[in-house]
């Protein structure tokens, strides 16, 4: 799946200031949109089947095989403090976490790339609950929607 | 990217470390024989490459803090053998500090600095040479040719001077060697000498018409001239004795004013006439081995990091996953019945599989490594701990040569460390006390490693005083861990497995070395971790044995695919004792366990089912038991259904599932399937601690026996 809008393709070389833009991976968890950097992003899988293992914490839904290799798969729903999530269907997005192993993230839905210069990137301080907080890097508005930028150091931590 | 930086960075610590390596495998060998003193200079030399060449290496790498320990190293090491310093303990305490040194630095990326570091450098330095000797002129009243003593190095001539004053004869020999094969016939030709001699130096010949040939002219010191000889038998072409000008003995060598030199290619060109004649086991010249054949790596070994071969367990793990689904194709083209696609079906899947067990072999094959690596850091070990406690140890190993995979090697370290620390510190007694029980002074561990199946066997035995399992019971009482009349009826194997009990240590008191309770209990989960299992034998004032059993490899095991409700594990078929069908009747509920009473013993059961909350029983078909051991231990797993052997690949489960217990990992058996692998010690570890909690809540006496 290729995640880059390719019209976009040209206008790095055209203009020095857009890049500052950093283009950013929106998805859906619990109806609300979220968003992370892509260049974090290793791949978006879907369609995968989860194992759950017994006695983990209850963030992990499972684990799963991508290729061969196996990685254990993040309930973003519950690291929000929007509920939990039913492994029934959903999308991967495969990432990496700050040791350096690779994870999954469970989502809802997946909605496309976005280009932000940090101008458009509000502070989020005080704005959430202290556990958000530290998942959120900031907020920022696409059209007439708000999508909260999150951290993924704290995501996956 | 800098993967070009950490490609190199990489061949930097593995080719260091083969040399800190080779260093410390000399050190342990002089140290050996410094009491007897019969050092072999050769090693004190080795010693002395091993660190001029790492000196190199560092310099080559720009990795200074290295390059400086190398440097003052290198000059200790050159005063030693050059005899300007005489080898002693303290020298050789500095020493291995150094090694140690090399080590700490190594793992630090061979860039990372220390405090310590300088104090080091400044006891190397303090290291003061003895004042030089005065020259000697000994060298005078010998044959000998100036232009080979105008060639001699330092540490050559510094040998040849020895020699000398120890009165041994001089001994110049002609071989001719092939130049392809030239550094391996050397080494042969010096290993070959060196019980009776010592190669002191060789020189190119010269006058040879063959250019793949190289003859070279080796001066040998030797008390036993004949024996040389022998050695050498036909390859030397010429053999002779360097008298001594004064001695008449062998006037027709030594012409008149010998101390001027007679040329030796003159010499040699004389003497050859008489034995030009090339003997018969000569090296065939080879066609295509012209004198730049040198320059080729004689070496036919590659070093390769483990990842990589890790990588490659992965695309086997893959092409596993797929010979399954090629065997499943076959078996769907049977049922629809195309006879001949069945057929060349058949036959491709059954070549794959062939194939694929060889592949599997090989790569098995080549993680395999010797335990010589472990067990030389063990012995250094040993040293230290015995200099540090005032205490004669003597370390005998045996079976160093058995392999193991690299990946348990590298976890083996710690826990053989944590038990040779043991032994020395708790089992071998002072020297008084050993004195008085009638023990030779000196105490001796012996470690002892052996294949024996599918298994490494390791055994540390020590003649020490013996596992003091009233203090053991005592302490566990005072703690809580046993109530009263457990301890008045345990056995004596139930009290001294009390040892593996978390927080339980014999000693009242922590000593710098051990005892302070995080001991054995952490051997025990390491090793479990790795698939193995420990087991202690002790006998009062006689000695302790502990015994490690490991799997050759964790990279491939068989395993038992289990069922329990919509999930699928599998346990490692080498912990398992026994399976069986379960038969309800025999079940007894003691407590809150269920227990199977079987002809000659109880086995305790767990329900995986309700181990892993996996959700209410299902009625009807019958159970299974698995019977899983650790050591002596056993222990009893229900679950619904059996699914046959398989090979698994474990992977590990990530970061973010470390601290589940209970699973060594996981494994893809097919069409998306994931089996979590069963770690049996861990729960057998989990089900003895139930049963003490419960043995401290009630009083009762119980049958159960301990971790």
């Amino acid at each position: 799946m290729n995640l880059r809008d390719p019209s976009s393709a040209g206008h790095e070389t055209r203009l020095s200031l857009m890049s500052t833009r950093r283009e950013y991976l929106t998805f859906v968890v619990a109806e609300e949109l979220y968003a992370v950097p892509l260049a974090s992003i290793v791949e978006i899988v879907a369609g995968k089947k989860l194992t759950p293992v017994p006695r983990g914490p209850s963030d992990v839904l499972g684990i799963c095989s991508v290729r061969g290799e196996l990685m254990s798969v993040l309930d973003v729903r519950r690291r929000l403090r929007r509920g939990t999530s039913q492994p029934q269907r959903g999308r991967i997005l495969l990432a990496f976490s700050p040791v350096g192993e690779k994870l999954g993230l469970w989502v809802d839905e997946v909605r496309g790339v976005h280009r932000l210069t940090p101008g458009e990137i509000e502070p989020t301080i005080g704005t959430f609950s202290s556990e958000i907080g530290t998942l959120s890097e900031g907020i920022a508005r696409l059209g007439s929607q708000l999508v909260v930028l999150l951290n993924l150091a704290g995501l996956t931590a | 990217m800098t993967d070009g930086k950490d490609k190199s960075q990489a061949e930097f610590v593995s080719e260091a470390q083969e040399l800190i390596e080779a260093l410390s495998r000399n050190l342990t060998a002089l140290e050996r024989a410094l009491p007897t003193g019969t050092e072999e200079p050769e090693q004190l030399n080795e010693a002395f490459r091993n660190v001029h060449t790492l000196k190199g290496l560092s310099g080559l790498f720009n990795q200074r803090p290295m390059g400086e320990l190398s440097h003052s190293l290198e000059d200790l090491l050159d005063k030693l053998r050059l005899g300007r310093l005489q080898l002693s303990v303290e020298v050789l305490d500095q020493l291995f500090a150094a090694v140690d040194a090399f080590w700490h630095l190594l793992s630090q990326g061979g860039n990372g600095t220390s405090v310590s570091l300088a104090a080091l450098l400044a006891r190397l330095d303090a290291l003061t040479p003895a004042p030089p000797e005065a020259p000697t002129n000994d060298l005078e009243g010998y044959a000998l040719d100036p232009e080979l003593l105008s060639v001699l190095t330092e540490y050559e001539e510094h040998r040849l001077q020895l020699s000398i004053k120890q009165g041994l004869a001089l001994v110049l020999v002609r071989v001719r060697f092939e130049l392809a094969t030239l550094d391996t016939q050397l080494s042969a030709v010096k290993s070959d000498t060196k019980p009776f001699g010592e190669v002191l130096t060789y020189l190119p010949a010269g006058d040879n018409a063959d250019p793949a040939c190289l003859d070279l002219d080796l001066l040998i010191a030797t008390g036993q001239v004949e024996e040389v000889k022998q050695v050498l038998g036909s390859a030397a072409s010429q053999l002779r004795v360097i008298g001594r000008t004064e001695s008449a003995a062998r006037p027709e060598l030594q012409p008149a004013g010998a101390t001027e030199g007679r040329q030796l290619s003159h010499a040699a060109t004389q003497d050859a006439a008489l034995a030009r004649s090339p003997s018969p086991s000569q090296p065939i010249a080879h066609p295509s081995a012209a004198p730049g054949a040198l320059v080729r790596s004689i070496s036919q070994t590659v070093r390769v990091d483990i990842r990589k071969l890790d990588e490659l367990m992965n695309v086997l793990a893959k092409l596993s996953v797929l010979r399954g689904a090629l065997g499943e194709l076959s078996e769907t083209a049977r049922a629809e019945g195309d006879r001949q696609m069945v057929g060349r079906l058949h036959h491709l899947s059954h070549q794959f599989s062939r194939n694929l067990r060889e592949l599997q072999g090989g790569l098995l094959d080549v993680r395999m490594v010797p335990l010589t690596q472990v067990f030389e850091r063990l012995t250094r070990v040993v040293r230290q701990t015995g200099r540090e406690l005032d205490k004669d140890v003597h370390l005998v190993v045996t079976g160093a040569d058995t392999e193991i995979d690299k990946l348990i090697v590298e976890e083996l370290s710690d826990p053989l460390m944590h038990i040779v620390r043991n032994a020395v510190d708790h089992g071998i007694e002072d020297r008084q006390s050993r004195d008085r029980r009638g023990k030779p002074r000196g105490g001796t561990i012996a470690l002892n490693a052996f294949q024996k199946g599918n298994h490494v066997v390791i055994e540390a035995e020590d003649d020490g005083c013996g596992v003091d399992t009233e203090s053991l019971v005592r302490n566990a009482r005072s703690l809580g861990l046993i109530s009263v009349i457990e301890a008045s009826e345990m056995s004596r194997d139930e009290a001294l497995n009390l040892i593996f009990h978390p927080g339980l240590s014999t000693r009242a008191t922590a000593t710098a070395v051990s005892g302070r309770g995080v001991g054995m209990d952490v051997v025990r989960t390491n090793i479990a971790k790795l698939g193995g299992s420990v087991e202690l034998d002790s006998e009062r004032q006689i000695g302790t044995k502990i015994t490690l059993t490991l799997p050759l490899t964790r990279a491939i095991v068989t395993a038992l695919v289990v069922l329990v409700g919509d999930s699928t594990f599998a346990v490692p078929l080498n912990s398992i004792a026994e399976v069986a069908r379960l038969d309800p009747a025999r079940i007894r509920r003691v407590d809150n366990a269920e227990l199977l009473s079987r002809r000659d013993s109880t086995l305790e059961l767990r329900r995986l089912r309700e181990l892993f909350n996996l959700g209410s029983a299902r009625n009807g078909d019958r159970d299974y038991v698995v019977e899983v051991k650790a050591g002596p231990r056993r222990l009893g797993l229900v679950v619904d259904a059996l699914q046959g052997q398989q090979d698994i690949i474990i992977r590990p489960l990530g970061a973010s599932l470390d601290g589940v217990r209970g699973f060594s990992g996981a494994s893809e058996l097919g069409d998306e399937r994931i089996a979590l692998v069963l770690d049996p010690g861990a729960l057998i570890d989990e089900a003895g601690a139930e049963a003490s909690a419960t043995a401290r809540n009630s009083a009762a006496p119980r049958s159960l026996s301990l971790p």
